[in-house]
């Protein structure tokens, strides 16, 4: 946005942030797990994504984006040696999807690794494609889909009767 | 409730509520802009600082002599895998002998180290230690190439790690496939000429020195995606290179292809195929009933006599193991009675036990079972996370018992060493202006 004096550009943020605040939570909300933990990631990403809106101010989002799943894995790395992901989570279901032992999603997704988690949300909640989702993590379309793989077949263990609306690449037996 | 994951999902965000935004965002990332120049100001000078206290001398005679390691040295799969730091060594131009196991994984790339490349490691079968495999060629990870299989294999025996070459036009095309030696270090390649790459398909071990390879040409490449003719699958030994043979064009629509003692056998639309080598056609193929709509990949015991498949309980659902006898009239898969979920057939430790991936304790692991009984072992733990390709594993070594290993440790990060020659050199510089101001 080259040319704006400072108060075009503050009002450019505020405009951005009143549009996509609420869209912006709710993917948080499932990057995190927790809801308040999911406001300071977003507002952290937006208060970190000022210092360029000079530069980003025409298409912000997929940097505050991005800024968001950075900093959700490094949150999580920085908390891990304190909270405990796996063992909270039963080994098995029991049967049929109604079942009142039947692990929910939200308990699921917390097993996976965040790198996991973060593919399934980029995936199968913003729909992104994995050329998208490669480019938002900064990493390959490989690994997205091997994380994505991992992830579904955690979660179809974990949460028994999940379908998802794409088939898991064929393996091959070694 | 819906089953479907989106609409699941879909129901979790809309738990986050519609609390509004802070007015005051933009005032605290002004505030967070000036913190932060000031602060890095700062945080150079106070490294520097630190780096010239913790900096260790550089002593070569150690205060006292290391622990004796009484872990065994010989060849062996450690009993526990665990995320390796993405700051080890690579192999560079220095192998480091066979492997027990290689898996994707997270390493520090661009100048300071702290991006993060798709990079595979190593686990020494000897000691235990893990290095990143630096393989001559390979095709750049961040490449747009569909691995539809495992991009990286280790063969039986952990001497060989096959990966597909890069395109001599573009790195991040396949242009080939080769195979590592861990050993010595060099790396035997086979290019196949191609304008556009290829489509990388099926690359796995028939033997210690001998890989099965399927592969397609790409004709035409666009933006959403590419077209292929695509090969017979080949067979490529390592030691003639130069002469890949075309496999019996009953494996063409293989879904799944495994080693043998005497070749090798594979999954055929429905019906089970073994090959021996030095044979132009396959020895038998048979049909395979009970296996149900879901069984998705599976195995065949060394001895060539037994199949082994993982069945998929329905959408979504959890895996069982189906086991059948293979017999002159065909074979019949029957459930093993399992008190664990698995959901990768690995290997065989011998002719009664396979080696598979399950859940344990909440976590993967690696799991031997007796196909007769369904009594299982643990063998080993994956406490892995961010691994980007699936650890594979030298699958003869799982005759022998898994062993502890020490834990991987990454060195300091180069530029640690360059701020404590900075300090160095700043130390040096003071010291002389405060001797000629004294003088």
């Amino acid at each position: 946005m080259p040319g704006l004096d400072r108060r075009e550009v503050e009002t450019s943020f505020d405009q951005f942030v009143a549009a996509r605040y609420a869209a912006l939570l709710r993917s948080a909300t499932l990057l995190c797990g927790d809801h308040h933990d999911a406001e300071d990631l977003v507002q952290g990403a937006l208060v970190k994504a000022v210092g360029v809106w000079q530069r980003i101010g025409d298409d912000p989002e997929p940097y505050v984006r991005r800024i968001m799943v950075n900093d959700n894995i490094s949150r999580w790395r920085r908390h891990k040696g304190r909270v405990v992901v796996r063992e909270d989570v039963p080994d098995r279901a029991a049967d049929g999807p109604d079942s009142d032992t039947r692990l929910d999603l939200e308990a699921a997704l917390a097993g996976l690794a965040p790198r996991q988690r973060t593919v399934v949300v980029l995936r199968y909640f913003e729909d992104l494609t994995e050329r998208q989702t490669a480019d938002l993590m900064g990493t390959s379309v490989g690994t997205v889909k091997s994380q994505a793989r991992e992830a579904l077949t955690r979660l179809r263990t974990l949460v028994p009767g999940l379908t998802v609306d794409e088939g898991v690449p064929a393996r091959v037996a070694r | 409730m819906s089953t479907d994951l989106r609409e699941r999902l879909a129901d979790i965000a809309d738990r986050s509520g519609g609390a509004p935004p802070p007015p005051d965002l933009w005032q605290r990332g002004v505030h967070r802009r000036r913190r932060t120049r000031v602060v890095q100001a700062l945080a150079a000078a106070v490294v520097v600082g630190v780096v010239a206290l913790v900096l260790p001398p550089p002593a070569t005679t150690p205060d006292r002599p290391a622990p004796v390691d009484s872990r065994p040295r010989g060849p062996a799969i450690p009993d526990r895998l665990v995320t390796p730091p993405t700051r080890l060594d690579g192999t560079g131009g220095d192998p480091f002998g066979p492997l027990a196991v290689v898996a994707g994984a997270g390493r520090a790339s661009g100048f300071l180290g702290t991006d993060t490349s798709n990079g595979w490691v190593g686990v020494s079968a000897a000691t235990g230690e893990y290095r990143f495999l630096d393989l001559p060629s390979r095709v750049d990870p961040g490449a747009e190439v569909p691995f539809l299989h495992d991009e990286v294999v280790l063969s039986p025996d952990g001497r060989s790690v096959a990966y597909w070459l890069d395109h001599p036009d573009d790195p991040g095309r396949v242009g080939g496939w080769a195979a590592y030696d861990s050993v010595t270090g060099d790396a035997v390649e086979h290019r196949v000429r191609s304008d556009l790459g290829l489509a990388p398909g099926l690359l796995t071990w028939s033997k210690d020195d001998e890989l099965v390879v399927g592969y397609g040409v790409v004709t035409e490449r666009g933006g959403s995606g590419w077209s292929s003719t695509s090969a017979p699958l080949t067979i490529w030994d390592v030691t003639s290179p130069d002469d890949p043979r075309e496999l019996p064009r009953s494996f063409i629509d293989a879904s799944w292809i495994v080693p043998t003692r005497a070749g090798f056998a594979g999954f055929v639309d429905g019906d089970v195929v073994r090959w021996s080598r030095g044979r132009t056609q396959p020895d038998y193929q048979r049909p395979v009933t009970g296996q149900g709509d879901n069984a998705s990949e599976g195995t065949i015991s060394p001895a060539g006599d037994r199949l082994v498949m993982v069945e998929q309980l329905g959408t979504g659902m959890a895996e069982r193991l189906l086991v059948g006898e293979i017999g002159p009239a065909g074979t019949t898969l029957e459930p093993l009675p399992l008190d664990v979920e698995v959901f990768d057939v690995v290997g065989w430790a011998d002719d009664e036990h396979v080696v598979v991936r399950g859940v344990l304790g909440g976590s993967a692991a690696i799991l031997s079972v007796d196909v007769r009984t369904g009594e299982h072992r643990l063998l080993v733990r994956e406490e892995r996370e961010n691994w980007v390709g699936r650890p594979q594993y030298a699958t003869d070594l799982w005759s022998q018992p898994t062993v502890s290993r020490p834990e991987p440790e990454a060195p300091p990060p180069w530029w640690l060493y360059g701020a404590g020659a900075a300090v160095l050199g700043l130390g040096v510089l003071g010291a002389r202006r405060w001797r000629r101001a004294g003088a």
